[in-house]
């Protein structure tokens, strides 16, 4: 299975790319998974994005670009694309 | 409270207002005894109140009767972070409603240094003028050398005539021309929403300059350091981090990916060419620099060269590039900052402009309106545009009167689709794909209005449906709007309220170490209730009625032509609003009943003919 991970705002500043796969055996994973997935190819991200298998305040998820998730055992399918970005939308 | 209790002036107050009569000279200092700044607390709360006692319900905002002021706050001038703003309040010139907006720094220490807790002006000055208040000497000068130029050759102009002691709030040319969304400028800061540069231009006032040397003391002053350290330190975190690295202009990728970036006068919600006017790409090809407000230790704006410029550069701000940029269909980043530069120069609320251009080009597009250089696209005829509505020259008289009265002018048709809640152009949140925040926009005592609801927090959470707006929605609007009344007359800046875990409570800290008040986070909670009934009450005896409380008909019968998902009824939106109204104790049509003044004390802290 691959899911399509983008970045937006400080996640791909400190990610230093927009898009990653994770490519994984089987046809989902849980967000979680997802999460400790995206730290062992960018360990940048384990500072101060992600910490275990959740994002840290600050940061929000969405799949596909309609729904927030949170919940680290939430299922991700392969072909989904999950967004990770600033909870702050401020401007 | 005992008599005695009362007559005693807070710390970090002074206790009274100072009101000038710009006409005559006149000035006079009004007390603010201590029961009304504990339930108003300063900045837009106290603001309101201000706006009752001076009767401006139904005052026209170009009266010379018309009321502008300038509130602070207990915690202006205390170390805590964000904490140097000021408030602005007056009836919309552009809404004829309720109005407050806010700008930061130097303006708001000297002017409470100046020994009061907000400034009211009235009256009308026979020429050119400015009001300079030096403690409690105050002047009136004739200010023909500084009238018509731009904002920033007044400032220059008006800090070599009066020496840096001196802090300014000044209006550019489209102030002086009455554009009904001009703003008041401060150091590069603008109080921009809803024409108050307006009113100040109408006053035949170019600004307002304040000096002082009144300090107020602190109830607990080594504890407020130590609280103020430790604030300091949690703003360096990763929940500002967004606002120090890229600025709010991160929004830009985020909302477009999100089909929330309003586009084409809302006809899209998603933009080709937003790479373009990201700071991501902005900052690989420009210089840029950070800069932040007096007393800021988070530091959000981002100022960035224009090509082939010797200039000071240009504060990029997310609402700029929307505005001026995606809504107007302009891709070209030196054509955005250039626009941007020119309402901050002509003294012009960019949301406000790029909503009444983008208006217009759909009009021009519709034919009707034959202007055909004002099309979508064009760098070219946005800046023309802008000029025109600084010197409300040509089509540029009517671009400067908004959206709301343009569309009047071109019939049913053109109001369906013109931008606005209540007159005030809306922001840049798609509402059908952020539907809190579209609640949030229709029932804004402001009108459209980002930043005295922040419905798109709820809307980019799990904690509701950002495309199905239901009850969850309603609290969550509620409970923004309590939160923003009480950050905005603190005054804090909203760009610190994730480091806070507990806002309210924390609220309940520093005004205790400010103030010696013994406050609790219920008190605080009716506080920021009574100031958002207050501001509603003002509307209802300035002429609101439950209709206004609606979006443009677009938004209620079409859906962004690239995402069929984002619809919104007007039955749907009828309904959350009808529920907003009884969760916040009011009727089901939104009028305030005498039980909800009576249990916010509003029947006793107002003018009685207005109360009742
Ligand atoms: S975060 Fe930005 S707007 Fe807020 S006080 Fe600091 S510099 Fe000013």
């Amino acid at each position: 299975m691959v899911i399509r991970v983008e970045f937006y705002g400080i996640a791909r500043q400190r990610a230093d790319t927009a898009t990653i796969h994770v490519e994984e055996d089987g046809s989902s994973l849980t967000l979680g998974e997802l999460l400790q997935q995206i730290v062992t190819q960018i360990p940048e991200l384990a500072q101060d994005c992600i910490a275990n298998d959740q994002l840290q305040t600050g940061y929000v998820a969405n799949i596909n670009g309609q729904e927030f998730i949170s919940d680290p055992r939430r299922i991700i399918e392969s072909g989904q694309s999950v967004l990770i970005m600033s909870a702050d939308a401020g401007g | 409270m005992t008599q005695q209790q009362d007559i005693l002036t807070p710390h970090g107050y002074h206790g009274r207002y100072l009101r000038i009569d710009v006409g005559t000279g006149r000035h006079e200092s009004i007390p603010l005894p201590d029961h009304v700044l504990r339930s108003f607390l300063g900045g837009t709360g106290l603001g309101v109140y201000l706006m009752f006692q001076e009767r401006q319900a139904t005052v026209d905002a170009f009266d010379p009767a018309a009321a502008l002021a300038f509130t602070f706050s207990p915690l202006v001038g205390s170390p805590l972070t964000t904490s140097a703003k000021f408030a602005v309040i007056n009836r919309s010139p552009l809404t004829q409603q309720y109005n407050d907006s806010l700008a930061s720094s130097g303006f708001a220490i000297a002017g409470k240094n100046a020994g009061w807790d907000a400034i009211v002006l009235t009256g009308q000055a026979a020429s050119p003028s400015i009001v300079i208040i030096d403690d409690d000497q105050i002047r009136i000068e004739n200010a023909d050398d500084v009238w018509g130029l731009p904002v920033s050759a007044a400032e220059q102009q008006l800090r070599e005539r009066l020496g840096k002691r001196f802090r300014c709030a000044t209006i550019g040319p489209a102030g002086e021309k009455l554009v009904r969304f001009a703003t008041i400028s401060h150091d590069g800061r603008h109080a921009g929403r809803g024409g108050s540069g307006a009113i100040l231009g109408a006053k035949n006032l170019k600004s307002i300059a304040v000096a002082g040397t009144q300090q107020t003391p602190w109830a607990d002053a080594p504890a407020l350091h130590k609280y103020s350290k430790d604030l300091s330190k949690r703003s360096f975190g990763p929940a500002t981090a967004k606002y120090r690295e890229l600025g709010t202009a991160a929004n830009m990728l985020t909302f477009n990916r999100l089909q929330a970036l309003p586009t084409r006068n809302f006809q899209r919600s998603r933009f080709e060419e937003a790479e373009q006017l990201a700071p991501e790409t902005l900052g690989n090809v420009r210089n840029k620099t950070r800069h932040s407000c007096v007393a800021c230790t988070i530091g959000c704006e981002h100022v960035y060269k224009l090509n082939q410029d010797k200039g000071n550069g240009v504060r990029v701000e997310y609402e700029n590039l929307f505005a001026l940029g995606s809504l107007c269909e302009v891709g070209n980043a030196d054509d955005v900052l250039q626009a941007s530069r020119l309402c901050d120069e002509l003294g012009i609320d960019t949301i406000s402009a790029g909503g009444t251009i983008a208006f217009a080009m759909e009009c021009v597009e519709r034919k009707l309106l034959d202007q055909p250089w004002l099309e979508f696209g064009s760098g070219t005829a946005l800046r023309r545009a802008i000029e025109m509505i600084g010197s409300r020259e040509g089509i540029g008289d009517d671009l400067a009167e908004g959206s709301r009265l343009l569309a009047k002018k071109f019939g049913p048709e053109a109001e369906t689709f013109a931008p606005h809640v209540k007159g005030l152009e809306i922001p840049g949140y798609e509402p059908r794909a952020l539907q809190t925040m579209a609640l949030g926009f229709a029932v804004g005592t402001r009108g459209a209005d980002h930043n005295r609801s922040g419905g798109y927090e709820a809307d980019f959470s799990d904690r509701v449906d950002r495309y199905r707006a239901d009850a969850r929605s309603i609290t969550e609007a509620i409970r923004s709007e309590d939160q923003a009344a009480l950050m905005d007359s603190l005054i804090l800046c909203k760009f610190l309220r994730r480091v806070f875990d507990d806002f309210f409570a924390e609220s309940a800290t520093m005004l205790k170490l400010v103030t010696g008040w013994d406050i609790t986070t219920d008190e605080l909670q009716t506080t920021a209730k009574r100031i958002i009934t207050a501001k509603k009450l003002f509307n209802i005896r300035a002429g609101w009625q439950p209709a206004d409380d609606i979006l443009p008909a677009r938004f209620l019968q079409t859906h962004p032509q690239n995402d069929p998902d984002a619809m919104l009824s007007s039955e749907h939106l009828r309904d959350l609003v009808d529920r907003y109204n009884r969760s916040r104790g009011w009727s089901t049509d939104g009028w305030i009943e005498s039980d909800s003044l009576t249990s916010l004390n509003l029947d006793k802290l107002l003018p009685t003919e207005i109360s009742d």
